[in-house]
């Protein structure tokens, strides 16, 4: 056994190849990532649904819209999703599609950075990052469409990695072998897959022309730009031939078709025929966009432009501007505003005015809120007695002076039997023991000590001393002194009663004594 | 061919109809103008000349975006006046500054990398107004993090709201929807993200998707954020976080020195 196929080195399987082919994968897990996210979402919205189908469909609905200037809008590509949507969860309603066709075009749109592993130059791997997502949102001439990505569109047709010229060669020879074998259904199918890298071709010329737009004015332009344009060129001359003479054969294969079949020939032309305008429109865009560049170039002088480096939005930027001090306010309004554009002065833009009109005033901030009036309901059981008859027993104590009263004589000339019961209780507000006791051993004059209305050095509150004058006690009847007001000292009556302000100054007279 | 006249009055039109110009197609004689902006010299040069006497900048000119013009400066009859349209957001200097920052995330949530800034990035995205206030609070955590690692004084003087930092100022304001009262909140950072979009939405910068909810930047939008981000970046506004702590004793010496400088002076005139 002298013949030994050359043993692989070990571990010399990871190329430059499997790099490109993980790099592709990271599309299509991307998917499945979505499909993860629908199941992990609290969202119970999205329960009855399946994402990668859904993902699917989107990006061949943006995907076949696609042409050179448009694609998409955002609202026919969820019509779209939500149909199939629809398809999936008929038992739901029409919002619910409509929720999980938004979200999806969200997640797909989203951009996500992956991990892979490259190799480098002397064969070790190295971990790079990759910036992963779908489907992108753009504006073109002021409209605003939905473009799937080269990468997203590789995944619909299974390919992990071709290059985009290879890829058109194989699937038409593919589709030219099923023809020719008569096996309709999957010429169709293979028919499908070239419309698709027809799309995929479209985007990258896309690329290309902008790319050689902006690179318009640099020196190099037509020794490196336009090369690749003219190459785009030779390509589409290349596939309108092949999809003319594809088309002649299935003419020729139809004659000796079966019923079956006639279910497929159809779409497959109809797919043939949108390849062969796109590349025929292709053609005459580059042709055009060329003239135009090398007339352009002519007549602008040469300006190379130089690529700025940007500072980093968030980490920089953002950063920088949040760890700032707040006197530094100001100066950051004057730079936002500069970057809101312009605004055509007016005297009053209207809705400032209203705006302006709709604010509340000011002041509370300075003076306070004004106090409600506040209006107190009573919140403890009705009176035993009504009004007059209090009033009538406070009269009645009223006659009372200097000359001593029983109550129970003064009780007799009351009206009814509450009044002279308002009366007792009256009168027993007017019992001072201490005064009384004094009164009883012989006391004719007392001093009394009245809490001022301020503090002084000595006491807290201060006191007011005052000597007051006590009637001769009645004989034969109870105590219970009268005390005169705090400015006029006047007899009063044992146990007679007096009006409700010299009752007062006769408690603070009991506090005093205590 | 065209007299002086014409072209000043050609210059004038395209300058009138940029002013006006919203995110969406230009209109036929619009696109004319603009593109003979781009191919006639003659007409180019009135208009920039047109731009400058009236105190704007032109910031960036394509056949499918037209003009794009700001003002020029301060004194520019041009200028926008945030203060016109928040009237109330900027009486106080923390809530002047919750404002800028609300307005500088506005800008940097849908062009969050350096790449989205080119003008060969033609990708655009669709923001959430919690997803702005999200990207705040995240730098926000994370400022704080270094700060508190740093071991740095966080709380200001009470009576010198200036010297805040931003960061804390956002922390502090609630971004719930509703407040405790159940009613909208006016001053939570959300209401204040809002309005900012609005307010970029009304420039035409912005598309509004759902109103008060989700947004989408455009074209227009890209090349102002472009001049913000390049603004502030080379804006001379003090450093925001020192590297070394000599730095920060540095910074912190020298804005307290200022600080009792100021009073001193304040005293002196009182007496």
């Amino acid at each position: 056994m002298s013949q030994v196929a050359a043993t692989p080195v070990l571990g010399g399987a990871l190329d430059e190849a499997v790099g490109r082919r993980s790099r592709a994968l990271l599309y299509a897990a991307r998917i499945g990532h979505i499909e993860e996210a629908r199941q992990r979402s609290q969202d119970a919205r999205l329960r009855p649904y399946r994402a990668p189908e859904l993902c699917l469909h989107a990006i061949d609905a943006v995907a076949v819209r696609m042409d050179l200037e448009s694609g998409a809008t955002w609202e026919q590509a969820r019509a779209e999703v939500a149909a199939q949507a629809a398809r999936q969860h008929p038992a739901g309603t029409e919002e619910d599609h409509r929720h999980v066709a938004e979200w999806l075009l969200r997640q797909l749109t989203d951009e996500h950075d992956h991990e892979w592993l490259d190799t480098a130059a002397d064969g070790t791997s190295v971990r790079r990052t990759h910036r992963v997502f779908l489907l992108y949102e753009t504006e073109q001439a002021g409209l605003h469409h939905l473009r799937a990505r080269d990468q997203a569109i590789n995944v619909l047709v299974d390919a992990l990695d071709l290059d985009i010229d290879s890829a058109q060669h194989a699937a038409e020879a593919r589709l030219e072998h099923l023809v020719k074998r008569g096996r309709q259904h999957e010429a169709y199918l293979a028919a499908r897959d070239s419309r698709m890298q027809s799309i995929r071709f479209m985007e990258q010329v896309r690329d290309d022309l902008r790319e050689a737009e902006r690179d318009l004015r640099s020196e190099h332009w037509s020794s490196t730009v336009s090369p690749r344009l003219s190459a785009a060129l030779d390509h589409i001359v290349e596939r309108i031939r092949a999809e003319e003479r594809l088309k002649q054969l299935i003419d020729a294969a139809s004659d000796r078709a079966e019923d079956d079949d006639f279910r497929w020939i159809p779409r497959t032309v109809e797919l043939l025929d949108e390849c062969l305008d796109r590349h025929m429109s292709l053609q005459q865009v580059i042709a055009e966009a060329r003239d135009t560049f090398l007339l352009e170039q002519q007549r602008q002088h040469l300006q190379p432009r130089a690529r700025r480096a940007y500072a980093h939005p968030v980490n920089e930027v953002l950063t920088k501007v949040l760890g700032q001090q707040c006197a530094a306010a100001d100066e950051l309004i004057a730079l936002v505003e500069l970057a809101l554009g312009a605004r055509a002065p007016r005297l009053l833009s209207e809705w400032a005015g209203v705006d302006q009109l709709a604010i509340e005033p000011s002041a509370p901030a300075e003076t306070g809120r004004e106090v409600a009036e506040i209006e107190l309901t009573p919140d403890r059981e009705p009176l035993l007695f009504s009004a007059e008859r209090v009033a009538a027993a406070g009269r009645l104590l009223d006659t009372v002076g200097a000359e001593p009263v029983p109550l129970a004589a003064l009780a007799r000339r009351a009206a009814d039997p509450e009044t002279a019961h308002a009366l007792a209780l009256l009168a027993l507000a007017h019992r001072s023991p201490e005064l009384g006791t004094l009164h009883g051993q012989g006391v004719r004059n007392a001093l009394l000590a009245v809490p001022a209305e301020r503090d002084d050095a000595l006491t807290s509150p201060g006191l007011l001393l005052q000597r007051v004058e006590l009637a001769e006690p009645a004989e034969s009847l109870a105590q219970g002194a009268r005390i005169p007001g705090e400015n006029s000292p006047r007899e009063s009556s044992p146990q007679g009663a007096a009006s409700p302000a010299p009752s007062r100054a006769q408690d603070d007279a009991m506090e005093a004594v205590a | 061919m065209s007299s002086t006249t014409d072209l000043s009055a050609d210059a004038g039109l395209l300058v009138r109809l940029s002013l006006g110009a919203r995110s969406g197609p230009l209109s036929e004689e619009h696109a004319a103008l603009v593109g003979r902006f781009l191919a006639e010299p003659a007409l180019r040069g009135a208009t920039e000349a047109t731009i400058d006497g009236l105190g704007l900048r032109l910031v960036h000119a394509s056949q499918e975006g037209g003009l794009l013009l700001t003002s020029a400066g301060a004194d520019s009859p041009f200028r926008m006046r945030l203060a016109d349209y928040f009237p109330r957001q900027t009486t106080g200097v923390q809530r002047r500054m919750l404002l800028a920052c609300a307005m500088v995330a506005s800008f940097v949530a849908f062009f969050p990398r350096p790449e989205d800034l080119e003008d060969s990035n033609e990708r655009l995205r669709r923001r959430d107004v919690d997803d702005v206030d999200r990207l705040v609070r995240d730098v926000c955590a994370r400022l704080d993090a270094e700060a508190r690692e740093r071991g740095e004084e966080l709380d200001p003087p009470i009576d010198e709201p200036d010297l805040a930092r931003a960061w804390t100022v956002w922390r502090q304001t609630s971004n719930s929807k509703k407040g405790a009262d159940g009613r909208e909140r006016e001053v939570g950072t959300r209401q204040v993200v809002v309005r900012c979009l609005d307010l970029l939405a009304e420039q035409g910068l912005l598309r509004t998707i759902v109103k008060g909810e989700t947004y989408a930047s455009t074209r227009r939008m890209q090349a102002m954020a472009r001049e913000l981000v390049g603004s502030l970046a080379w804006s001379q506004v003090a450093p925001s976080h020192p590297e070394t702590p000599e730095h920060a004793a540095e910074a912190a010496t020298s804005e307290y020195g200022g600080g009792n400088d100021s009073m001193a002076a304040d005293s002196e005139v009182v007496a």
